[in-house]
């Protein structure tokens, strides 16, 4: 057993926060007053190679093992959640099925690129009545000549607007539910393939969040990614728990910078004649704030470690992810109390911290889903 | 074992720098205990009015004048340097810790295989000892050092950290012949003066410091008029010269100049840490600042919390009238 | 060409720093970063590559263990061989101690250009350039601002003088420290972090570098000593002036800088 990074992933860690200290975090706050995508800094950011993290050296990427990948996802968190969303869409979601299922000119074409930055990438799962029911999916593929022809709408789809190319759920046969689900890529400029609202957010702003519409979209089997029908949900399956433990790591993120402001203020504010870090009730706040936030971060690792040494993480990953956004919650719910009233100043920063952490109950699936999950897991078939 | 104690003396654009008048007093402070006597050491080219001002901060001037000794130039210096302190022996030699400090006494420490401890903010002659104060961390820690005794000694001292006290002392002035060796591998090409007449920051007694909250380039025009009536200068955080609205030249803090005048105001500046390092050892701090919270009142002496643009008209008017007064 | 980079792992300026109760040493938190100014020297020797023929950049620090972190970043930015002259984890005070390793580090390896930051932000010394300038007897040029290679001999700098600037022209072998303003130091490329993981450093026992021994550079060595270490004073607790108005304000300002201060 070793709680010790690594002196390379300590090194990796060490240049992720200067080089998001450097590039990210200074417009941060305008990234969420503006709420536009910020092409300045994604072309800065992407021009330095992070989107091919995941990815092995020979096709440009960086090969990080999942404790890295983890450490870069908490940054980039912290710096700006919004930012971190379609970088994230870009580095993970977006390109997995690609990189597995693409044949080599799909990659040449959309993957390649997106782990340039120089295209952007999306994964709709979401519909108006499904999110973490995937079986309820209503988009439809159904086979037409060489091809598929693809009808539906997809909501919440981060980066959706202004995607470049999209990996889309959709069922092949509604009749076998779960296992009527197929993935589909669908690249922008395909006849009936549209973005429809864009979604105004109360957080993670700055990332453009909206709607897909697949009006007759035909696409060639090519595109089909897959190894045989009905896969879908295996195919979800095995990428669902490193997404659950990159939520709790950006959970983790927001908690870390949320907690840096909360320390530094209660060192500087000073209260009936003293820094309020001397009152007993302040400390109570931060050593709350440092034990769970040291807590959810040895539940993510040993998720990260059981995902490396490709071990059954079902259960740890969905546990971090809810573990460490409920700790995310309250520490930025510490911090506006810890702040006081200029908490609730938009020109102050925890405000941002509070409403940004909101958005992560949801993605990987809500807590509810989750826990009845875990309970299911757990207690088994009675 | 001899205890003179040697000051380099700085010039710069005809006059003698303050710097070295304050390290002058110190050493003359120090010689009283240690029953040693004080030599001001002033090299350059036709420098006898200057040098007769020195006469009244020494005991003994030595004065080396050679036209290749015109413009400060380190191979030239260190040669002049280099041959005095052989012939003299000297105890101690004191310098300032400026551009010009910095570059010299690090390499003639060196060639003499001497010691040093570089930019210094106090000294006190205890236990027949010189003890060093030097800050840390950007003044986080300080450290009491001192030198083993059988080395030349030298200590560079910050600007503005001695008073100056004219003790009338009416040195006598010495003249040296020495040899100037200049080193051919370095060629000056050219000079540019900066076009400006005002005191260097590090000198100036005020500073009005402008931050973030200044907004834009264009209010600092404000600080410079009350700069001006101060005969003081403008400085500027870190922030405002990453967003280029001031010169490098200007910037106060750990990454750009360190500070102590007898009074800084500053302005819009939040006081993060690596703009309070280069400025805490201030006399006197004043801030205004709109955000009560701010970090720069952890400084501050006396602080006004209020919108820095309310307070600068009023600001200049009672100091334009303080100046009338005197 | 080969260009040497010397490089030092300073304290973060955030970093938590504390004495020891006997007040002869200090601790310091485990946040470190490369010295601010030697980020400038590292990026200009970089920038240089970019512009000669057949050249190679070496970065070395004299440090511990942990220091290999700023080597590191070093080779993420673009260096290609990192050398660790390990202080096995003692602090040498003596700065003319640090340089004359350096030196003879140098003198062992051989190069036309040395960059260094133009001070530690940490002592704030700015002296070792210039000492090891003179150990290896070579100009330097201390707070260049722009740097051009003329040709495999000559260097053209522009510096900060007191007051102003100056252009030179330097032979080479010549030593240089950097000032902010120089240049932008470079966000490492992924491909270069990737590098910098897997870099071998060299680390080098300083005793066995030419010309230099045991007791030559420790503690016996050392020409200065530290007496005693104390936190500074701190203010009293800031005045917040009272007034109506922001005239108010500023009047009563004055009166106490007048009389309390006697700061006017």
């Amino acid at each position: 057993m070793d709680f010790k990074l690594t002196e390379e992933q300590e090194f990796f860690r060490k240049t992720i926060i200067d080089t998001i200290d450097k590039i990210v975090v200074p417009k941060s706050q305008e990234i969420d007053e503006k709420d536009e995508f910020p092409w300045e800094t994604w072309k800065e950011f992407t021009s330095l190679g992070y989107l091919g993290l995941r990815y092995p050296e020979e096709i440009g990427g960086m090969n990080a093992d999942k404790i890295m990948s983890m450490i870069f996802y908490e940054e980039i968190a912290r710096g700006s959640v919004g930012f971190a969303q379609s970088v994230i869409m870009n580095i993970l979601m977006g390109t997995y099925f690609i990189y597995r299922f693409g044949n080599d000119a799909i990659k040449e074409r959309c993957l390649l690129p997106a782990m340039r930055g120089e295209k952007i990438a999306t994964m709709c799962f979401t519909e108006d009545q499904s999110g973490s029911d995937l079986g309820a999916t209503r988009t439809t593929a159904v086979k037409d000549g060489d091809g598929w022809r693809i009808n539906g709408t997809k909501m919440w789809i981060t980066n959706g607007p202004i995607c470049n190319f999209c990996t889309v759920l959709a069922t092949t046969d509604p009749s076998k539910g779960l296992k009527g689900l197929n993935f589909f890529l669908v690249e922008k400029g395909t006849p009936g393939f549209s973005s429809g609202q864009i979604i105004h957010k109360l957080g993670c702003r700055g990332t453009v969040t909206g709607e897909l519409v697949f009006d007759d979209v035909w696409v060639p089997d090519e595109n089909f990614l897959g190894d045989e029908l009905g896969k879908g949900v295996y195919y979800v399956g095995d990428i669902l728990d490193e997404v659950r433990l990159m939520t709790g790591a950006m959970a983790l993120g927001i908690a870390k910078g949320a907690y840096k402001e909360a320390l530094e203020f209660s060192k500087k504010r000073i209260a009936f004649g003293q820094p309020i870090g001397n009152y007993q009730l302040i400390r109570e706040k931060i050593a709350d704030i440092d034990t769970s936030m040291n807590a959810a971060r040895l539940m993510i690792n040993y998720g990260a470690w059981l995902l490396e040494n490709g071990m059954d993480c079902r259960v740890t990953a969905a546990e971090a992810k809810m573990y460490a956004t409920e700790v995310c919650l309250k520490v930025v719910d510490e911090l506006t109390r810890i702040y006081g009233a200029n908490a609730f100043a938009y020109e102050y920063i925890p405000q941002r911290y509070f409403r940004d952490a909101r958005f992560l109950l949801y993605g990987g699936g809500t807590h509810e889903v989750l826990k009845d999950f875990i309970g299911r897991m757990i207690i088994g078939k009675i | 074992m001899s205890k003179e104690i040697f000051v380099f003396v700085e010039c710069k654009d005809g006059s003698i720098r303050k710097v070295s008048y304050e390290l002058l007093s110190k050493a003359k402070e120090i010689s009283q205990k240690s029953s040693s006597i004080v030599y001001a050491v002033i090299i350059g080219s036709n420098q006898d009015v200057l040098a007769n001002q020195l006469k009244d901060f020494a005991d003994k001037v030595l004065i080396v004048d050679n036209e290749k000794l015109s413009k400060y130039r380190w191979d030239t210096f260190l040669s002049v340097m280099e041959q005095i302190i052989k012939k003299y022996k000297p105890y101690v030699m004191f310098g300032p810790s400026t551009t010009t400090g910095k570059d010299i006494f690090p390499r003639l420490a060196a060639r003499l295989n001497g010691a040093i401890i570089s930019d210094a903010v106090d000294v006190v002659f205890d236990e027949n000892t010189l003890k060093i104060k030097k800050p840390l961390f950007g003044g986080k820690i300080i450290s009491w050092m001192k030198c083993k005794d059988d080395s030349t000694f030298f200590v560079t001292f910050r600007p503005n950290s001695f008073i100056v006290e004219n003790r009338s002392l009416n040195g006598e002035l010495i003249k040296e012949n020495i040899d100037v060796s200049e080193d051919s591998r370095i060629v000056s090409i050219s000079t540019e003066k900066r076009e400006t007449k005002k005191v260097d920051l590090q000198e100036a007694d005020f500073i009005i410091c402008g931050g973030r909250g200044m907004k834009g380039p264009e209010h600092f025009q404000d600080l410079e008029e009350i700069a001006d009536i101060m005969g003081g200068r403008v400085g500027a955080s870190r922030a405002v010269v990453d967003s280029k609205w001031r010169d490098y030249d200007d910037q106060v803090g750990k990454s750009g100049k360190t500070v102590s005048p007898k009074l800084y105001v500053g302005c819009g500046v939040s006081g993060a840490l690596h703009h309070t390092m280069g400025m805490d050892t201030s006399k006197v701090i004043v801030a205004i600042n709109k955000d009560p919270n701010a970090l720069i009142f952890q400084y501050a002496d006396y602080g006004i919390i209020d919108d820095v643009f309310n307070v600068l008209p009023a600001l200049k008017e009672e100091l334009k009238k303080i100046k009338k007064e005197i | 060409m080969n260009i040497l980079v010397c490089v030092k792992q300073v304290a973060d300026t955030e970093a938590r720093i504390l004495l020891t109760s006997d007040k002869k040493s200090i601790e310091i938190e485990n946040k470190y970063n490369m010295n601010f100014f030697d980020e400038f020297a590292v990026e200009e020797a970089i920038r240089t590559k970019g512009k000669v023929k057949d050249c190679q950049i070496s970065v070395c620090t004299y440090g511990s263990n942990k220091a290999t972190e700023v080597l590191r970043t070093a080779i993420a930015m673009g260096a290609d061989k990192a050398y660790l002259l390990d202080n096995n984890g003692y602090d040498i005070e003596d700065p003319i101690i640090t340089a004359k390793i350096l030196a003879s580090f140098a003198k062992t390896e051989g190069f036309d250009l040395i960059f260094c930051g133009r001070q530690a932000i940490d002592d704030e010394n700015a002296n070792i350039g210039a000492m090891m300038a003179e150990f290896l007897n070579i100009p330097h040029v201390s707070a260049i601002l722009k740097f051009d290679v003329v040709d495999e001999k000559k260097a053209r700098v522009e510096s900060e003088i007191e007051g102003g600037k100056e252009i030179q022209e330097v032979q080479l072998p010549a030593l240089f420290t950097t000032q902010k303003g120089i240049n932008e130091p470079r966000v490492p490329l992924i491909t270069g972090v990737m590098k910098a993981m897997k870099a071998q450093i060299n680390i080098i026992d300083p005793a066995t570098l030419k010309d230099l021994s045991k007791g030559m550079i420790d503690e016996s060595a050392s020409k200065i000593s530290v007496l005693t270490y104390e936190t500074p004073s701190a203010r009293p607790t800031v005045k917040i002036i009272d007034g109506e108005t922001p005239e108010q304000k500023v009047k009563a300002l004055i009166d106490i800088l007048k009389d309390e201060a006697k700061a006017l």
